[in-house]
């Protein structure tokens, strides 16, 4: 499993869980899926077997098992202007329809003690919503039976709602249009019981009986700014060794024009991988001479990159503090070791001087 | 694999953070042992405790029972104010503090330039 995308899986899930249960209202219109959305989804099949059986579809398909969310993300978004999916795109193109969407989605399966089934995709404007608006979303809810994880296939949608409006819970049930083994089709409502729409699955696994599931969407990101916003991982999946920031100490601040003060917070990335932030969002005030007992846990096999920013709220690299890199060969088992930044941020009477103490707790915590 | 238990048994509010701006903090823990999935007490996710100067908060985990943390290594303990519905974006960093292996019963005063000031109560189990 791509442990990264399933890091920045975790920040939903953890999210989901503390939702708690919801109160359901089974929906008052028939469960059945229109002539017009069969044909659409019944052309995204096509297209989709097409796509995922074609040389660079397969690439593409592949590359999903190594890289992140973002990215993972921007190849669903361009998944419709592959060639295979013209016909499909002309079709949703004319559809005279009120504002609607028409959705793309890969289904990533991962295990935190219990298992999750994601959906990473995209949702396009379809009918009076056309060209105008789009959005990037995350879905995801409890599943059984997790072999292994990873990408187990697509999800496409045909929604009543906008892009921007798809978020939130939504109950599915599955009905059965007889488009093959390895195929379901679903009905999809909320929690109010309204119809939001119809979904085509491939892969993912056949189960017996009718197939009820709950799912909560987040909106990533959307062209009419109402989005969940990105979350961020605080799980770390166990790796080796295990460090701990026990304090940072400001020997000398950046000013930046605003007080005496930085509005300190640093990120940190294991042997190159998912870059985390502590605190997780937000930042800790401090001024010079003061020391911050963050106790920040690392979990790292070779090296860990820890950068310190002063938060103006613009998150640019201007407000970068100091740059820390650590391996394991600087580290004693149970000692706690001061680093310096590898690089002077200082510049004309800025002394900016960050330092940071670090302990290693456990090595080898895997052998 | 937890070798260690700590039990939180409450948290005291000295101060605030922002005073005279809102009407005492909404604060919400996030425990997170040896880097593991995180877990946030209270539970829900727009769910928080109201405490104003002189609150003792006398913690519970989300049956109803001592909130107990089991650890390997490490424990991280976070006090955030929750401001916003649905966008953690938008919480407040209050303070932390990282349980390491120990024994007997204490407490751990967390301040910050905002004014907020509590003080966690604790028990070493084993």
């Amino acid at each position: 499993m791509n442990t990264i995308l399933k890091t920045q899986i975790s920040a939903y899930t953890e999210k989901y869980q503390s939702l708690g249960t919801t109160a359901v209202t089974k929906p008052k219109q028939t469960l059945t899926i229109s002539d017009t959305k069969q044909k659409v989804l019944k052309q995204a099949q096509q297209c989709w077997e097409n796509y995922s059986t074609s040389t660079h579809g397969a690439a593409q398909l592949k590359a999903v098992t190594t890289t992140d969310l973002p990215t993972t993300q921007a190849m669903v978004a361009n998944l419709i202007n592959s060639p295979e999916f013209a016909d499909l795109k002309a079709t949703l193109d004319t559809l005279n329809i009120p504002a609607s969407s028409f959705s793309i989605g890969l289904n990533i399966e991962v295990e935190f003690i219990i298992g999750f089934a994601a959906t990473i995709g995209v949702a396009i404007g379809i009918g009076d919503s056309k060209g105008v608006a789009t959005s990037e979303f995350l879905s995801v809810g409890i599943t059984e039976g997790i072999d292994e994880g990873g990408l187990v296939g697509v999800q496409f949608g045909i929604w009543d709602n906008a892009p921007s409006d798809l978020g939130g819970y939504a109950w599915s049930t599955e009905v059965d249009l007889g488009f093959g083994a390895e195929i379901s089709t679903a009905v999809s409502y909320s929690v109010s019981g309204g119809i939001l729409g119809a979904t085509l699955t491939i892969g993912g696994g056949e189960e017996d009986g009718i197939m009820e599931e709950e799912s909560y969407t987040f909106i990533i990101g959307s062209q009419e700014g109402n989005s969940d916003g990105y979350l961020r991982p605080a799980y770390q999946p166990q790796k080796n060794n295990l460090l701990i920031v026990t304090s940072l100490k400001c020997k000398h601040p950046s000013n930046d024009g605003a007080g005496n003060e930085n509005e300190v917070y640093f990120t940190f990335q294991a042997d190159s991988e998912t870059m985390y932030y502590y605190p997780t969002y937000d930042y800790y005030s401090m001024k010079e001479g003061d020391t911050w007992s963050c106790g920040r846990s690392i979990w790292f096999n070779e090296s860990i990159n820890i950068k310190i920013y002063d938060d103006d709220g613009l998150h640019s690299d201007n407000d970068l503090m100091g740059n820390y890199v650590i391996n394991l060969s600087n580290l004693v088992l149970g000692e706690t070791k001061t680093f310096n930044s590898t690089k002077d941020y200082s510049h004309g009477l800025d002394n900016i001087e960050y330092t940071i103490n670090v302990k290693l707790v456990a090595q080898n915590a895997q052998n | 694999m937890s070798k260690h238990s700590i039990k939180i048994n409450s948290i005291y509010c000295t101060h605030t953070s922002e005073s005279n701006i809102t009407d005492g903090d909404e604060v919400y823990l996030v425990c997170q042992a040896d880097g593991g999935i995180p877990i946030r007490i209270p539970y829900g996710i727009n769910e928080a405790h109201n405490m104003e100067k002189g609150d003792t908060w006398n913690l519970t985990n989300n049956d109803g029972d001592s909130l107990i943390l089991n650890f390997e290594y490490e424990v991280l303990v976070t006090l955030w104010d929750h401001d916003l519905n649905d966008d953690p974006n938008l919480a407040t960093y209050l303070q932390s503090h990282d349980f390491q292996p120990g024994s007997g019963s204490g407490s751990i005063r967390l301040k910050n330039y905002n004014d907020a000031d509590y003080t966690i109560n604790y028990s070493y189990i084993d």
